[in-house]
C-alpha cells in the first residue's frame, strides 16, 4: 500500500467514525420519513453491516456465494430469544447460544454444500436456508409465523448501561468494529492467504498440500458465528423476529449491501449496508413496494455499472493514481531470467525404491487409460516418462498424486500404500506434482506464492532438509529473483512454468512429478529449467518427468519408461530406449532415429 | 385405492408444473451457464399476461399461446441486453437476476394488482372414472406438458437447432469454431426456457388463484429439480420433477402435515447432492 493511499484510507476511516458516532445527535429532519426514527434505522444498518461483513468475508475469501448465512442469521436470533425466554437468562449469556448454535448447525450444512461448487453451492445453500425458515415457521418453540418476542435489554457492564436506544446503538457499532477487525485479521493471516489461493486455483492448492475442506469449513464457521451474533442483536433491536425475515431471497438485501460497498474491500459491505437502508428514506418513500422497486433497480444497476462496488471503484482510482505500474518489463524470451550456474550431470549411486506402482489400472468406461502398469523409481533417480498422446502418462501421474482413484493395482511411496489418500495429504508426505498447463494463484505475486507454500510446509514432518528454505532462496534457485514481486498475471509463459516448479520446490519435496515442464519453453528457458531440475536432484530430490521434448529429456534422465496405449512398452537407459525399434515404431519415429544416429556419428567424428 | 389414484393424478399435474419450470432452468443454464433467478417471476408474468388477455375477452387457448411467447421474448431481450455480459459469474448473475425478478414483481403489482386473481376459463368440468375425478384444468395441464416436453426432448436429440444447443452446451468455443452462432443458439435456449415458464404460469392461473408474490416458491422448487436432476440434463429434470410432485402430494396425504409440504424439495435436493454432488444424472444438455 502506498503512503498516499494509507493516508486516504485513514482519513476515510476517521470520517466514517465521526459520522457514525454522531448519529444520535443528528437532527431528525435529515431523513424524509416521520414514521421511523433516525436512530432505529442507523441501528438496523449497523446490524445489517455485521451480517454483510460476516457473509462478505466468506464470499470474498472462498469465492463461494452463500445464502445459508440468511438462515443462520435467523438461527442466531431465535437461539438468543428462546434461551432468554426458556432458560430465563439475560442478553449476555444468550449471546453465547446465538454464536454457538449457528456454528454447530453450520457444520453439516458446510459438509454437504462444500462438496459442490459454483451454482450448485449457491442453490444448495438456498435449500438449507429455506428449510431452516420452514422449521422456524412450523415448530412450536419458535412461536410460528407470528414471530418470537423478547424485549430484554442487556444488563449493564460495570459503569456501562444499555437501557437507552443510543447506548444500544453504540453496542452495535462495537460489534461491527469487532466483525471488521476479525475480517481484517483473517484476510491478512496466512490462513486467509491459503483460502485465497484455494479460491484462485483449487487443484494447484491441493497439489501443494493445502487441505481445501478444512480451510473452507473454518471460514464458513467463522462467518456463521458472526451472523449468529448479529441475529441476537437484531432481536434486541427489533424486539420481535419473524421467520420470513431470514428467507433466502430476502437475503438479497445483504448482498445488495455487499456489492454496493464492494465485496473485495474491507469496509465495503459495511458502507453498503448504510446505503441500502438509508437510500429509500432519503428518496422519501414510505411505500414498501416503492422501496422494493428501488432495491431491484439498484441490484441491476450495481451489477451492470459498478460490478466492483463503490469502494472497489474508488480503490481502483486511488490505487491507479498513487501507485505507478511496476517498471520491470519481462524481457523477450525470458532473457531476464538470471541463470544459476549449471550443474554437471554426475553418475550418482541410486538408493532404495522410493515409489512403486504395481499393475496399476485406470479405466474410464471402456477406455483403458492405464491397463496394468508397473513402475519402480529409486531415490536419487531422474526418470523420464514418454509415449504418444493418450498413452496414459498424465493419467499415471494423476493416479500417483491422488487426483484420480485407481481402478485396480497398488501404489506405494516409501513402502506405504497411497490408496485412499487425498492429493493434499500425499503432497504433505513430500510427493509433489506440477500440471501440464502452467497454473498459478492469480491474486498473488511470485514471491507471495512461494512464501505461502514455504510457510505451510514448515509445519510438515516430511520435508527434504537439503533443499533451500525460504521463498527468496527458492526463487533464486529457479532464476526468478528479478520477477519475484510481479503479479503472476504479468509473468511470461516461461516464468510461469518455472514458478510452477518453484512452488513445488517450496514444499521441499522428496519426489517431484513434472508433467511436460518444458512444453512451449524457449531454448533459454528450457536450459534454465534443466538446471533447476539437476540442482534439485543434487539436493536429493527424486524426479519423474513427462515430456515430449527428447532433446530436453533424454540428456538428464537416468532411465526412461515408455508408455503406449495404457501399457508399458519399454524401460531402460535413455540411449537404449532411443535405439529400441519398438519405441521408434510407436513413438519416436524413423526420422528421429536417423537424426539421432547422425548426431551420434557427429559426436564420434 | 381410489384415494391413492386420485392423489396420483393430482400429484402428476403438480409434477407437470415443476417439470416445465425445472426443464426451462436446466436448458438455459446448460447452454448459457447462466442461472436465471428471475425465472419464478417469469412464470408469474406469464400468469398475469394470460389473465390480462382473457380479461380483455381473448379465448383461453389464445392466452396459452401468446403468454409463453411474450415471456420467451422477454427472456431473449434480457439475455441480449444484460445476462450476456455476466455469463459464468455466479454471484453477479444471482444479484442481477434476483434484482430483475423484484422489478418484474413490483411492476406486476403496479400494473395489475397485489390482490388475488384467477383466470376465468370454461374448463371447470370434470370427468369421473371409477371414482377418480379428473378435472378439466388438470387434464389440460398434463395434456399440454407431456407433448411439449416430449417435443423438446425430440428436438434436442434430432433437430439441427437441438444439435447446436447441445454443441454449445458441451463446449461453446469449439461449437463456434465449427460454425455454431453461440449467441443465437443461446437466445433460442432463452426463448424456449422462458416460454416454458410462461406456459407453466398460464396453466397454473387456470387451475389455481394466484397473486404477484407466488413466483419465488416455484423458482426454488425449479432450482431443486434442475440441480438434483443434474444441471443441464433435461431428462434428469423430468425425472426429479415427476418425483417431487408425487412425493409432495403423497406426503401431504399420508405423511406429516401439509404445513411441511414445501420441505420435500429442500430435503430431496440436499439428500441428492450429499449423495451425488453433480446430481442424479450427468450434466450438460442431455436428453
Amino acid at each position: 500500500m502506498g503512503r498516499r493511499r494509507r493516508v486516504y484510507v485513514a482519513v476515510n476511516i476517521a470520517l466514517a467514525l465521526v459520522v457514525l458516532v454522531a448519529v444520535p445527535t443528528w437532527p431528525p429532519h435529515l431523513i424524509g420519513s416521520a414514521n421511523t426514527t433516525l436512530l432505529s434505522v442507523a441501528s438496523l444498518a449497523a446490524i445489517w453491516a455485521i451480517v454483510a461483513v460476516g457473509t462478505g468475508m466468506f464470499v470474498n475469501l472462498s469465492g463461494l456465494p452463500t445464502l445459508a448465512q440468511g438462515g443462520l442469521w435467523g438461527v442466531g436470533a431465535y437461539a438468543s430469544g428462546i434461551t432468554i425466554i426458556h432458560l430465563d437468562i439475560g442478553f449476555w449469556p444468550s449471546l453465547l447460544f446465538a454464536a454457538a448454535i449457528p456454528a454447530l448447525l453450520a457444520l453439516p450444512i458446510a459438509l454437504v454444500a462444500l462438496r459442490t461448487t459454483g451454482v450448485a453451492f449457491l442453490v444448495v445453500t438456498i435449500a438449507f436456508t429455506e428449510f431452516i425458515v420452514l422449521l422456524i415457521t412450523n415448530l412450536s418453540i419458535t412461536e410460528g409465523p407470528r414471530g418470537l418476542q423478547a424485549a430484554e435489554p442487556p444488563g449493564s457492564i460495570g459503569p456501562l448501561e444499555f437501557e437507552s436506544l443510543s447506548s444500544q446503538y453504540y453496542l452495535y457499532l462495537v460489534f461491527l468494529a469487532l466483525a471488521i477487525a476479525l475480517y481484517a485479521a483473517v484476510a491478512r493471516s496466512r490462513f486467509g492467504a491459503r483460502l485465497r489461493a484455494i479460491r484462485d486455483r483449487e487443484r494447484l492448492a491441493r497439489s501443494l498440500g493445502i487441505n481445501v475442506l478444512v480451510h473452507q469449513l473454518i471460514a464458513f464457521e467463522l462467518s456463521a458465528t458472526v451472523v449468529g451474533v448479529a441475529g441476537a442483536l437484531l432481536l434486541l433491536q427489533q424486539q420481535v423476529v419473524t421467520p420470513e425475515l431470514f428467507g433466502s431471497l430476502q437475503f438479497i438485501g445483504i448482498y445488495l449491501a455487499i456489492v454496493l460497498g464492494g465485496l473485495t474491500v474491507l469496509g465495503g459491505p459495511a458502507l453498503g449496508a448504510w446505503i441500502v437502508l438509508f437510500l429509500p428514506l432519503w428518496i422519501g418513500s414510505d411505500d414498501p413496494n416503492m422501496s422494493l422497486l428501488i432495491y431491484g433497480v439498484l441490484l441491476v444497476a450495481a451489477m451492470l455499472v459498478l460490478p466492483r462496488g463503490l469502494l472497489g471503484a474508488l480503490k481502483g482510482w486511488t490505487a491507479g493514481a498513487a501507485e505507478p505500474a511496476p517498471a520491470a518489463e519481462p524481457g523477450p524470451g525470458g532473457g531476464d531470467v538470471a541463470l544459476p550456474p549449471p550443474v554437471e550431470r554426475t553418475a550418482q549411486p541410486l538408493g532404495d525404491v522410493l515409489l512403486e506402482a504395481t499393475s496399476v489400472k485406470r479405466w474410464f468406461g471402456a477406455n483403458r487409460a492405464l491397463d496394468g502398469i508397473d513402475i519402480s523409481v529409486r531415490t536419487g533417480e531422474i526418470r523420464g516418462v514418454i509415449g504418444p498422446n493418450g498413452s496414459g502418462k498424465t493419467t499415471l501421474l494423476n493416479c500417483v498424486s491422488g487426483f484420480l482413484a485407481t481402478t485396480d493395482g497398488a501404489i506405494t511411496y516409501r513402502g506405504e500404500p497411497l490408496q485412499g489418500r487425498r492429493p493434499d495429504s500425499i503432497a504433505r508426505l513430500g510427493l509433489v506434482r506440477t500440471f501440464q498447463e502452467p497454473e498459478a494463484f492469480g491474486s498473488f505475486t511470485a514471491r507471495e506464492s512461494c512464501e505461502l507454500i514455504v510457510a505451510s510446509a514448515r509445519s510438515r514432518e516430511a520435508v527434504n532438509e537439503q533443499l533451500p528454505e525460504g521463498a527468496d532462496a527458492v526463487l533464486a534457485s529457479c532464476g526468478l529473483s528479478a520477477a519475484a514481486d510481479l503479479p503472476v498475471t504479468e509473468l511470461s509463459y516461461g516464468q510461469l512454468r518455472l514458478l510452477g516448479v518453484a512452488m513445488a520446490l517450496s514444499c521441499r519435496p522428496y519426489l517431484l512429478l513434472l508433467d511436460e515442464p518444458a512444453a512451449g519453453l524457449t531454448p533459454t528457458d528450457a536450459v534454465a529449467l534443466r538446471d533447476v531440475l539437476l540442482n534439485a536432484r543434487a539436493a536429493g530430490v527424486t524426479l519423474v518427468v513427462i515430456d515430449h521434448d527428447m532433446s530436453f529429456l533424454l540428456p538428464i534422465c537416468d532411465s526412461v519408461t515408455v508408455l503406449d496405449g495404457g501399457t508399458k512398452l519399454a524401460e531402460g537407459e535413455p540411449d537404449a530406449i532411443a535405439r529400441d525399434p519398438a519405441v521408434i515404431a510407436a513413438y519416436l519415429g524413423e526420422s528421429f532415429a536417423k537424426r539421432r544416429a547422425g548426431m551420434l556419428a557427429g559426436e564420434k567424428g | 385405492m381410489t384415494t391413492f389414484l386420485q392423489q396420483t393424478f393430482n400429484g402428476l399435474s403438480i409434477s407437470a408444473v415443476y417439470i416445465l419450470v425445472g426443464v426451462g432452468l436446466t436448458l438455459v443454464f446448460g447452454v448459457s451457464r447462466i442461472m436465471n433467478y428471475a425465472h419464478g417471476q417469469f412464470l408469474i408474468l406469464g400468469t398475469f399476461v394470460g389473465y390480462a388477455l382473457v380479461s380483455a375477452g381473448a379465448p383461453w387457448w389464445l392466452a396459452l399461446l401468446i403468454a409463453p411467447l411474450a415471456v420467451g421474448a422477454l427472456g431473449v431481450v434480457l439475455y441480449r441486453t444484460m445476462f450476456q455480459r455476466l455469463a459464468s459469474d455466479h454471484l453477479a448473475t444471482f444479484i442481477l437476476t434476483v434484482g430483475l425478478g423484484i422489478v418484474i414483481q413490483q411492476l406486476i403489482v403496479k400494473i395489475w394488482s397485489p390482490e388475488q386473481r384467477q383466470i376465468a376459463s370454461p374448463l371447470t368440468d370434470s370427468v369421473e372414472v371409477g371414482g377418480v375425478i379428473f378435472t378439466d384444468a388438470r387434464l389440460l395441464m398434463l395434456g399440454i406438458c407431456i407433448p411439449v416436453v416430449a417435443g423438446l426432448i425430440w428436438m434436442l436429440g434430432h433437430s439441427d437447432v437441438g444439435r447446436r444447443m447441445r454443441a454449445t452446451a458441451e463446449n461453446p468455443h469449439m461449437a463456434s469454431l465449427v460454425g455454431v452462432d453461440a449467441v443465437r443458439t443461446t437466445s433460442v435456449a432463452f426463448l424456449i426456457g422462458s416460454a416454458l415458464a410462461g406456459l407453466a404460469g398460464v396453466l397454473l392461473g387456470i387451475l389455481f388463484p394466484f397473486t404477484a408474490f407466488g413466483g419465488n416458491a416455484f423458482l426454488i422448487k425449479g432450482l431443486a429439480v434442475a440441480l438434483a436432476g443434474g444441471i443441464g440434463n433435461v431428462t434428469g429434470a423430468v425425472v426429479v420433477g415427476l418425483t417431487l410432485g408425487l412425493v409432495e402430494t403423497y406426503g401431504s396425504a399420508y405423511g406429516v402435515g401439509p404445513e411441511w409440504q414445501d420441505g420435500y424439495a429442500f430435503v430431496l435436493l440436499i439428500a441428492i447432492l450429499a449423495w451425488r454432488p453433480q446430481g442424479v444424472f450427468r450434466g450438460t444438455v442431455e436428453v
